[in-house]
């Protein structure tokens, strides 16, 4: 069983990859944005995999069902056509350069794992006595269950400030985006 | 409640410093009683809460640590803190009463005395206020730090007042000649108050007399120290060698050379000293140079002051003159009598400023007593209160200024170091005072001329270079309002019984009275110290002393009776060539001048010198050269701002791979 | 289960409330009231903001007010009920989601302090300009509270929500001006620079909790203080979070090579709009890079310390460069608050050599508080002052000339500002400066002081420019900006109450600094 989860996590995880590759560099938006949703797709299988298969549909339902739909009606309204993002090609030396830097990083630190984990001043045995609590939590009692008590009872103050944070959106929106603004006053 | 009220009396002229200030910067003129209102009220208000204070918080005030209060922490910096905190004990009450007291009379005064100068009134009552609020911190701070404030805000304050008509160019210039004089001494001064820290390791009051309860202190030491601060004294009252910026400050308003350079900031340097008399009790060495370089300014300044024709000018020298006796006093350790002697001085050389300013005043801003005369038939009252302030600093019996200057002789006599000839030097320096102060008087008010007539008769001849008054017709005097009579009346009536409160230790030669008050509120018994200092006479020989300082008095009266109102003699105009050693006196013994050729010419051709060869030639060359450098470096740096915004983006990631290889570098 | 929060825990938070409150009534007033809604939402969010800076004040140890007026004020009591809140409110609150403690409080202090004058300062300017909505006062009101949650989080998930919360309004704010080009650049460089750095940190946040299993700060820390439960891939996480959240935190202080977003939207924004900017998200950085030093990061603090050395050399080196050559006043401030940017991180990791092992400095805190409230006022004062002096076009250094008689109050508080931001006493900037440098002294950072010494003195000289443009004499030349200072009464106020602050502060610094020390210990 616990190979299977392994083994799921990273052919999602590899997709996941693959697809934000996809949408950063493909030159036809709509590809793009297909992309993103098989990248949501695959998050949502993860979460699956996980054991959260409430939160997994939710991301499907609301990020792929409504968000991308509508990101794909604005995208063909405004009808960009291909030759709009020819210059990105042009780019292609610079895209390397940040490519090969984030690789830089990430090879960085795995090395520095591996010398660590060869340093024998630290106990690489002991574990942490915290383990994360919701997943186990998540077969015992119902998945939206735990996810609506973690809402609104441990993250009632982070729930409460993205509210306020999407109001924020909207209205920012409409200050910018508004054509007439005497109209507002 | 008492502690802010205490605060609200120090700060009360702060209030008045601003709106005032406020209040000038207004394009038109401020209304003049507004002004008035402000500028003497609030003076009036905290000498009103010092007089509650005194009688409430009595027996807080006499006793060893006084009264305190704190208002806010203002530096505390290791091991030194200065807060913003007061000590109303028995040495500074007295020193309040007298600065806001004679302070509010003369506030008063100035409200008459000021009345034309419409456009600068504001002006003036905001850095008369702020003078009060000044002072009072330089006599009610409880340490070092805040009497330094003070300090420099009564010398800043004083600047502001000499050089009140700035417009003037020997006013400006007299501004910055007590400025500079004054900075010489405060470099002494803040070099004493560091080796003080050193060696006590605190700034304050209390603990620095705990200290010396405690400990005996190397008298070399201490002779250092409290030399450094006689030389912050020097510059702030007026000693020899840096006295002479006071006679030049009398180009400020009359006022202001009675509160300011008369009766409160120029006797700074002896409260300072009074107030660390344990330094000063513990440097015999130093305190004889004190007295002498005292005992030498009282001569040399009366010396000055016997041909001096500037009614002002003569109040002056007459003031470094009593100052000199007060250092002579605490030089000799007689505080009582020094402190004392500060506060009858304060009464007799107030009124008498501001009885030469009513002269002035009204006779059109007329200085010069050689065209003055026959005041008497004008203004009697004036005339009376003159002579009155005259006898008292002639040290005539019966009057405040003898009781002191006598005590002070008396002390000078007994000295063990070279007592005999710092007596010999007051004993002079008496004769000469009654002389001059009373040839002032004849001159003034007696003799046969008649200044009224002068004044008509000069027209525009002989302003002095005062020019307040752009009268074209000159008739009649100037009427004296009861603003500018009622603080002389007053003053007149302190200047008469304000010495009877150390007659019993005149009679009795024990401690009661004023100067055994002193003696007792100087916290450590000073009299133990200084009684070693002093021989003991008979009694019989003090009043031989009392009776031969008496009879100079009366000598000096006579003197000047005789030459100027029986041969009715007038000093000589500028030009005429006079006798060698009424030229010196006359031309100041030439100190001005020696001062330019000896120290000022030398010291403007090295900084000649130093500002074409080092500064032109070697630091404004490197300078320009790096500065060059700086900008070519700064023109490459500013091509990384190019404007487009994935660049910038890409700074961000190559600085965080950076700051990756950096720190996972150094786990290694 | 237990109730969803206590009362107390809605105390906790109770400035914020009160922006977010204020921030509300605003909207609804502009649905209800027919007209007049602008002068409601100055009015509203004036009056939120200096409540809530009211309240902030409780968080402090009481003894604040008796060791800024003595033995004189310590009759003064709170009435019994604030009394109450004072005793309540150093709690952690929401399940450990945030706390109010003195270091909250006195941060949050110094963040509405800024708030309160800009709010002022804005209706009048913004009238002018023809872009006075109501919305903006709800957008400053929401970048407040934003930044009093970010000081105030205590865990990872809250922070990067506050972080978000205090920078999209912001974006919207810098976009402001819509009919402007620049202004329109700035707030889509902003936007995506900040959304860019945004992941960043949510990356290093990640990180941390993929190496703890816990969001909970103070968790976290006890995680990394205690070596046995940590293993080689945890600690090399954990630092890899902390290089993450600091790059996060860096491109909000603007620190090199973090700051490119600082010069064009700076320039490009709004003036008044640049003022908030420069100050209140500075405040806020600072005070989260010090909690997140203080409770995570300390353990491995001497890894980071050279990282941050580096730095914080090179930000002040760039930014004090290349304000050198700028004729435009703003973009020049800009730069110059690079340069300071990097004086701030010099603070950022020093050790405590006087102890065993590694330790931060305790006067660290202080000493970077100090700083950058001072540094935030004085660019307040300065920004607010060339709002008001601009007319059309850009003030440059070319358009100063002559400024000390066609506008002596503007020229004035120019000349005090830059004087203060130089470094020169008795200004406020001197004192955050000397703070500065007596705690790298004490814990014997020689290189860094002497290049913080070094900066100082280069910035002196387009300091000076500003002087000399503004006062010299110019062949009487009469100057070309002919507006007058300050137009309206809330400008004038805060005008004179921020340079008072320039000019007076400085001298409590020390009740200040001492107020500062006791909030960092406020996490022990």
């Amino acid at each position: 069983m616990e190979n299977i989860r392994e083994i799921l996590f990273f052919l999602f995880a590899f997709v996941m990859m693959g697809a934000s590759f996809g949408v950063i560099l493909h030159k036809n938006p709509v590809k793009s944005a297909l992309f993103l949703v098989v990248f949501f797709v695959s998050l949502a299988s993860l979460y699956g995999v996980l054991g959260a298969e409430f939160l997994a549909v939710l991301q499907v339902l609301v990020y792929v069902g409504a968000i991308m739909v509508l990101f794909l009606f604005v995208i063909m309204l405004i009808a960009v056509r291909d030759e709009n993002f020819e210059n990105i090609g042009a780019n292609k030396g610079k895209t390397m350069v940040v490519f090969l830097l984030v690789l830089a990083f990430t090879m960085q630190f795995a090395a520095l794992a591996s010398v660590l984990s060869s340093d024998d001043k630290i106990n690489t045995k002991t574990e942490y006595s915290k383990t994360i609590d919701s997943a186990q939590n998540l077969t015992i009692e119902g998945n939206a269950e735990v996810l609506s008590f973690h809402l609104f009872e441990k993250y009632i103050l982070p729930f409460e400030l993205i509210s306020i944070v999407l109001l924020i959106g909207v209205i920012g929106a409409v200050v910018i985006a508004k054509k007439n603004r005497r109209r507002l006053e | 409640m008492n502690e802010i009220l205490l605060i609200a009396a120090i700060w009360l002229p702060f209030l008045g410093f601003l709106a005032n200030g406020l209040l000038s910067l207004k394009k038109e003129p401020a209304s003049q009683k507004l002004v008035s209102i402000f500028g003497v009220g609030s003076v009036l208000i905290s000498f009103l809460i010092f007089i509650f204070l005194t009688f409430a918080e009595n027996t807080a005030i006499v006793s060893q640590s006084g009264f305190s209060a704190m208002f806010f922490t203002w530096i505390n910096v290791g091991t030194l803190s200065a807060d913003f905190a007061y000590k109303l004990d028995g040495l500074s009450v007295f020193m309040a009463w007298i600065v806001t007291g004679i302070g509010m009379l003369i506030h008063i005064y100035s409200t008459g005395y000021m009345e034309e100068e419409k456009p600068h009134f504001a002006r003036f009552f905001a850095y008369l206020n702020l003078f009060i609020f000044a002072m009072l911190h330089l006599v009610l701070g409880d340490s070092l730090p805040l009497l330094f404030l003070g300090w420099e805000g009564v010398g800043l304050c004083s600047y502001l007042l000499i050089g009140f008509d700035y417009d003037k160019d020997f006013a400006a210039v007299a501004g910055k000649k007590a400025f500079i004089t004054n900075r010489i001494g405060d470099a002494g001064f803040i070099i004493g108050m560091f080796l003080l820290f050193q060696l006590t390791g605190s700034l304050k009051y209390d603990e620095i007399y705990g200290f010396f309860g405690a400990n005996s202190v190397d008298a070399s030491t201490l002779n250092i120290i409290a030399l450094c601060l006689f030389v912050g004294a020097m510059g702030k009252s007026a000693q020899i060698p840096l006295y002479v910026w006071l006679p030049d400050a009398m180009a400020g308003p009359t006022p202001v050379s009675a509160l300011i350079h008369a009766a409160t900031m120029v006797t700074a340097g002896v409260f300072m000293i009074a107030r660390l008399a344990p330094v000063f009790l513990g440097a015999p060495e130093a305190s004889t140079v004190i007295a002498f370089v005292g005992g030498f300014t009282a001569l040399l300044s009366a010396l000055i002051a016997l041909t001096q024709t500037d009614i002002k000018k003569v109040l002056a020298y007459s003031t470094v003159s009593q100052l000199g006796y007060m250092f002579m006093a605490m030089g000799v350790g007689a505080y009582g009598a020094g402190m004392f002697h500060l506060m009858t001085h304060a009464f007799f050389k107030a009124l008498l400023f501001l009885g030469s300013g009513a002269v002035i005043l009204a006779l059109h801003h007329e200085q010069d007593m050689r065209r003055m005369g026959g005041l008497y038939k004008h203004v009697k009252l004036l005339a009376i209160l003159f002579w009155v302030a005259a006898v008292a600093i002639s040290g005539i019996p019966g009057l405040s200024g003898f009781f002191s200057k006598d005590m002070i002789l008396e002390m000078a006599y007994t000295f063990a170091n070279g007592g005999k000839i710092l007596f010999l030097l007051g004993f002079m320096t008496a004769i000469l005072t009654s002389f001059y102060i009373f040839r002032l008087i004849f001159l003034t008010f007696h003799t046969s001329g008649d200044a009224v007539k002068k004044m008509e008769e000069g027209g525009s001849h002989g302003h002095g270079h005062d020019e307040h008054g752009h009268h074209s017709h000159h008739s009649g005097l100037v009427p004296l309002g009861w603003n500018i009579m009622g603080p002389l009346v007053v003053l007149g009536v302190l200047s008469v019984f304000g010495g009877y409160v150390g007659l019993p230790h005149i009679i009795t030669h024990k401690t009661p009275g004023i100067v055994g008050y002193f003696d007792q509120v100087l916290s450590v018994a000073p009299s133990k110290a200084a009684e070693s200092w002093h021989q003991h006479i008979e009694g019989s020989t003090a009043w031989l002393l009392m009776l031969a300082s008496i009879g100079v008095a009366f000598l000096g009266l006579f003197t000047a009776w005789f030459f100027y109102q029986k041969q009715n003699k007038v000093p000589a105009e500028d030009s005429v060539k006079r006798s060698f050693f009424v030229h010196l006196s006359f031309n100041k013994f030439f100190v001005d001048e020696i001062y330019e050729k000896i120290l000022l010419n030398p010291l403007k051709k090295i900084a000649d010198l130093s500002y074409k060869i080092i500064d032109v030639k070697i630091i404004d060359a490197s300078i320009d050269y790096l500065g060059k450098i700086t900008l070519l470096i700064g023109s490459y740096m500013r091509r990384l701002q190019t404007g487009v915004t994935p660049n910038y983006a890409l700074y961000i990631v190559s600085g965080t791979v950076v700051i990756a290889f950096i720190v996972f570098g150094g786990l290694n | 289960m237990n109730n969803l929060f206590q009362f107390t825990d809605l105390i906790a938070i109770l400035p914020q409330i009160i922006l977010i409150t204020g921030a509300l009534l605003i909207l609804f007033c502009q649905i209800v009231l027919p007209r007049g809604r602008v002068d409601a939402a100055v009015f509203i969010s004036g009056v939120s903001a200096i409540l809530a800076l009211a309240i902030s004040l409780f968080g402090l140890e009481s003894s604040v007010l008796e060791s800024i007026f003595g033995g004189a004020a310590s009759s003064i009591k709170y009435p019994g009920f604030l009394d109450e809140i004072t005793r309540l409110t150093k709690i952690y609150a929401f399940s450990g989601h945030t706390f109010w403690n003195p270091f909250a409080s006195i941060y949050s202090f110094a963040i509405l302090c800024c708030l309160t004058f800009v709010i002022l300062m804005a209706p009048k300017i913004l009238k002018e300009l023809d872009l006075n909505l109501s919305e903006a006062y709800q957008m400053m009101l929401y970048v407040g509270a934003g930044l009093l949650f970010f000081i105030s989080a205590n865990d990872l998930m809250t922070i990067f929500i506050s972080l978000e919360l205090s920078s999209l309004p912001l974006f919207v704010l810098a976009a402001w001006d819509r009919k402007s080009k620049s202004s329109n650049e700035a707030g889509i460089k902003y936007f995506l620079l900040g959304v860019f750095s945004a992941a960043f940190f949510l990356l290093g946040t990640a990180f941390l909790y993929g190496a703890t299993g816990t969001m909970n700060l103070l968790d976290i820390s006890a995680l990394v203080n205690e070596n046995s439960k940590m293993t080689s891939e945890t600690i090399s996480m954990v630092i890899g979070g902390i290089l993450l959240i600091m790059v996060g935190i860096g491109f909000k202080v603007a620190v090199f090579p973090f700051h490119a977003w600082v010069p064009d939207v700076y320039e490009g924004s709004i003036t008044i709009v640049t003022a908030l900017m420069g100050s209140l998200v500075k405040i806020g950085a600072v005070a989260v890079f010090f909690k997140i030093m203080l409770l995570v990061a300390k353990p491995f603090a001497q890894y980071l310390m050279p990282a941050v050395v580096i730095f914080s050399v090179l930000s002040m080196f760039y930014g004090n460069y290349t304000a050198l050559l700028q004729e435009n006043i703003k973009r020049m401030f800009a730069f110059s608050s690079i340069a300071h940017a990097g004086y701030m991180a010099s603070m950022f990791y020093i050790p405590d050599t006087s102890k065993e092992g590694y330790m931060i400095h305790p006067e660290t805190s202080a000493a970077l508080f100090f700083y950058v409230f001072g540094y935030a006022l004085t660019t307040v004062l300065v920004f607010g002052t060339i709002a008001y002096l601009e007319k059309d076009k850009p003030v440059t250094f070319e358009s100063l000339k002559g400024l000390s008689k066609t506008n002596p109050i503007s020229a004035f508080l120019l000349a005090l500002s830059a004087l203060s931001f130089a470094g020169i006493p008795p200004m406020i900037g001197f004192f955050g400066k000397f703070y500065i440098l007596r705690v790298l002294l004490k814990s014997d950072q020689v290189f860094l002081a002497l290049m913080v010494t070094i900066n100082s003195l280069i910035g002196i000289y387009y300091y000076a420019r500003v002087l000399f443009y503004t006062y010299w004499d110019f062949d009487k030349e009469e100057g070309t900006l002919k507006t007058k200072a300050f137009r309206s009464a809330g400008s004038w106020a805060s005008g004179i109450i921020l340079s008072l602050a320039v000019l007076i502060l400085g001298f409590l610094s020390d009740p200040i600094f001492r107020q500062a020390l006791s909030a960092s210990y406020s996490f022990r």
